[in-house]
């Protein structure tokens, strides 16, 4: 094993021991903060009594068919302004500053608009990554070296085939590394909203969890959701490492 | 270096002497937390400190945050970052106290639930609870008493709903008319002009729940920390508490304020006042029927076991010292 | 025509159509009543805000809190990678924890931080540090390897101790990924302050917006929202003239 893995293991060990020791002695309530093998006994309950997992692949599935909705337009309208370089340098700084806009901030309208259910919240995860995926969408077709454009087109080769036979495959790569922030966008969006909204997967069970004064598991929930999801961004991108190999 | 040290030293004392002057005519500050403000159970006190200020004769500054009930106004108090927790579920506060919170039940705030309702918009097919298997059925916030007399009512109705947590009365009501829920709730005065333009249907009541009418269905709480440090003042709090009550049922000041804040007319306001909220039912104390909630809190897997007679004792043992 | 004013006529082509969308949508009443306003109405709350005395003290809150968590998040976000980022093995194990952490959804801590820093601006200024610590951090990390690992060495050779090595070497050669770092953490540390504040809270921008959504004051609501996006964007401005201004001097 590396030295900086197992030096990464001794670090959450060492994390976990300096949180015990700051519960065991009582300087901080037991309530306000359990101790760790409290927390890890709720979460094994959680898991046993089917709370943890059904949540998270809730919220996985929402996220994926979020992503989904926003790669389809977001790849389609990166490549427009690819193509019709005008309007790419038009829109270019506007869409630069939608990137960082809080759009979850308009989580109730969707409520409304879709009603108190899933599909609310597959909204808020599409229209939050969708910008970031138009983005790198033509950043991504963009970066294909113009040589290989001029021979192919030298060829007098069609726009259609420069498309299938040279751009896609050239931009491929840069398209899944485009709709990795859209990945990222989308879930924390999804959670986000199923936590306010107080319906939905893994955001809603820490809510629910923190409403029924059950403070260990709430621990264990958030806990296991930044973990489940560092390990959902950590996939994509031994995906997407795998396709650019190929 | 000598002079700034001393000009430092100076305005250090100087600030030391107004604090302790201040602190010694300062009024004590109590920090509440209080939900669904414009129901006349929780905002009576508003309008006695408005017309009267009982409390700040009483030396009590009061600041009060305003929450959407049940367990967000319980973590308040419990992590002790509010004092006071008025008008909260009984239902709600029985588990952490039983868990060894720092939470503790300090008088009766509502006994009986003549003042909250379940309705649906006009032209909704559920005509009574009994309709409403599988359908949404909206509460305040887990731990509060809309959340458990729901629960009743659809026991009592044999059915088998799903419960979403709505938030407010306001809130509900804009969930209710744009049809994210089925079946919503409200108290008191909420949705009164909707009711009376037809634009929503009453379906049940919370006294509809057989033997509610006795059962203390939600209490004032403190940080137990707080009670234990600061007891006297506590006391005076719900002195003071009980003076502003009195007020409030006799001088039409108070009708005329909780009108004008609900919006209709103070007669409304007085039949609708009179109707729901019958001063006895508003009595500090005694706990009523103690042992149902627990029961109840069992049920909902709130409680593993329930409390015995001594531990109910034991729970509830402040609301007498504090008379 | 040339090029940029070719652009600006798309620009202005496309803000008419779309003012005139949405004022579409919103009188057509496809949408149940009013959850898209009319810009008119829109624009008119918002006026009625900014004249509303009332309005500025929930402004100064919420700033409050952004400013002091953003401060809070922004220095921890700096000083761990410079403190910690040269020593062999352990810096890059934590910068590997801080890119690993980046991504997820931080939303999850808030009822965490709500049980330990209490109801009132404590959970949100903790909100907003936690939020602005990571792009920091991440940044910060990124920059330091970007250092001329020759003037490092010279630095090394010279004795040097942490503290010169921090002001002389790196601090000048890493304002500019910093400030963008910092850029990026300051909006979100707006998004978790307003977050938090939407979640509990009576007072603040994020409690403005939730309650008028709760009261279906939807024009209201939509006024807040525009304030905060264009308060927003000034503040992203700032930076970036401040690391304009830096990257000359």
């Amino acid at each position: 094993m590396r030295t900086s893995t197992l030096l990464s293991f001794a670090g959450i060990f060492v994390a976990v021991s300096a949180w015990h020791a700051t519960v065991a002695p009582g300087w901080v309530s037991g309530y306000i903060v359990p101790p760790p093998l409290e927390v890890w006994l709720e979460g094994v309950k959680l898991v046993r009594d089917g709370s943890i997992l059904p949540a998270f692949l809730l919220t996985l599935s929402q996220t994926m068919a979020a992503i989904a909705i926003a790669g389809a337009f977001g790849i389609v309208c990166g490549w427009i302004l690819y193509r019709h370089r005008i309007l790419g340098l038009a829109y270019e700084t506007w869409l630069g500053a939608l990137f960082s806009a809080p759009l979850i901030l308009f989580y109730p309208i969707l409520m409304v608009v879709f009603g108190r259910n899933p599909s609310a919240i597959v909204a808020m995860g599409a229209l939050a990554s969708l910008v970031p995926v138009i983005l790198q969408t033509r950043a991504g077709l963009l970066g294909v070296r113009p040589v290989l454009l001029s021979v192919a087109r030298s060829f007098n080769a069609s726009e259609a085939q420069v498309a299938r036979k040279l751009l896609i495959p050239a931009a491929l790569p840069t398209l899944f590394t485009g709709l990795r922030p859209g990945l990222i966008y989308a879930m924390i969006n999804v959670v986000a909203m199923a936590y306010l909204a107080n319906f939905g997967g893994l955001g809603f069970l820490v809510g629910e969890l923190y409403d029924r004064f059950d403070i260990p598991g709430m621990y264990a929930a958030a806990l296991f959701t930044i973990v489940m999801s560092a390990m959902v961004f950590w996939g994509a991108e031994r995906l997407e490492v795998w396709i650019q190999k190929t | 270096m000598k002079p700034i040290k001393l000009i430092l030293s100076s305005l250090l004392a100087g600030a030391v002497l107004a604090a302790s002057l201040g602190a010694a005519n300062a009024a004590e500050k109590i920090r509440v937390a209080n939900s669904q403000k414009g129901i006349w159970a929780t905002t009576f006190i508003l309008y006695a400190e408005e017309s009267k200020g009982f409390f700040k004769e009483a030396g009590i500054d009061l600041d009060i945050l305003w929450t959407n009930g049940g367990a967000d106004t319980q973590q308040a108090i419990i992590s002790g970052s509010l004092d006071l927790g008025l008008n909260t579920g009984t239902l709600g506060v029985i588990g952490p106290i039983a868990k060894g919170a720092l939470l503790t039940i300090i008088a009766a705030a509502m006994t009986g639930s003549s003042d909250i309702f379940w309705y649906v918009p006009a032209n909704s097919a559920i005509k009574t609870f009994k309709n409403t298997d599988g359908k949404s059925i909206g509460y305040s916030r887990p731990g509060s008493s809309s959340y458990s007399l729901a629960l009743d009512l659809a026991k009592a109705a044999g059915v088998k709903p799903k419960y979403v947590s709505t938030g407010g009365p306001a809130a509900t009501l804009t969930q209710a008319l744009s049809g994210q829920v089925d079946v919503s709730w409200a108290a008191d005065l909420f949705g009164a002009n909707e009711l009376i333009d037809g634009k929503i249907c009453r379906i049940a009541v919370g006294n509809d729940v057989p033997g509610v009418k006795d059962q203390t269905v939600r209490v004032h709480v403190a940080n137990t920390n707080f009670l234990k440090q600061h007891t006297a003042l506590v006391k005076k709090f719900l002195a003071t508490y009980q003076k502003a009550l009195d007020w409030a049922y006799t001088d039409p000041q108070a009708i005329k304020l909780y009108a004008k804040m609900n919006n209709v007319s103070p007669a409304l306001a007085k039949k609708v006042r009179d109707d729901n909220y019958p001063k006895m039912a508003m009595a500090l104390r005694p706990i009523g029927d103690f042992k149902t909630s627990v029961d109840q809190a069992v049920a909902l897997k709130r409680l593993d076991a329930p409390l015995t007679p001594e531990q109910m004792k034991e729970t509830l043992r402040y609301v007498d010292e504090l008379k | 025509m040339s090029q940029s004013a070719r652009i600006n006529l798309i620009r202005a082509i496309t803000l008419v159509g779309l003012w005139l969308a949405w004022e579409g949508l919103a009188r057509s009443g496809l949408l149940y009543r009013g959850v898209v306003p009319s810009n008119f109405s829109v624009l008119a709350a918002a006026w009625k805000l900014l004249t509303d005395p009332a309005f500025y003290p929930h402004v100064l809150r919420t700033s409050q809190e952004v400013g002091v968590g953003f401060v809070i998040g922004a220095f921890f976000g700096l000083a761990l990678p410079l403190l910690i980022g040269r020593i062999r093995l352990v810096g890059g194990v934590v910068d590997n924890y801080v890119q690993v952490l980046a991504p997820t959804p931080k939303i999850v801590f808030l009822p965490v931080l709500l049980v330990l820093f209490g109801v009132d601006a404590g959970s949100k200024i903790a909100m907003g540090a936690a939020s602005a610590f990571f792009p920091v951090a991440v940044e910060t990390f990124a920059a330091l390897r970007q250092v001329n690992p020759v003037l490092v060495n010279v630095a090394r050779s010279f004795n040097a101790t942490l503290w010169q090595s921090i002001t002389k070497l790196d601090l000048p050669s890493m304002a500019q990924p910093v400030l963008s770092g910092m850029r990026l953490g300051l909006g979100v540390a707006i998004v978790g302050v307003l977050l938090a504040e939407i979640k509990l809270s009576n007072r603040g921008l994020g409690f403005l917006t939730i309650n008028f959504y709760n009261a279906f004051h939807i024009p209201d609501m939509y006024a807040v929202l525009l304030i905060v996006f264009v308060f927003a964007a000034v503040a992203n401005a700032l930076i970036s003239w401040l690391s304009r201004a830096l990257s000359k001097g």
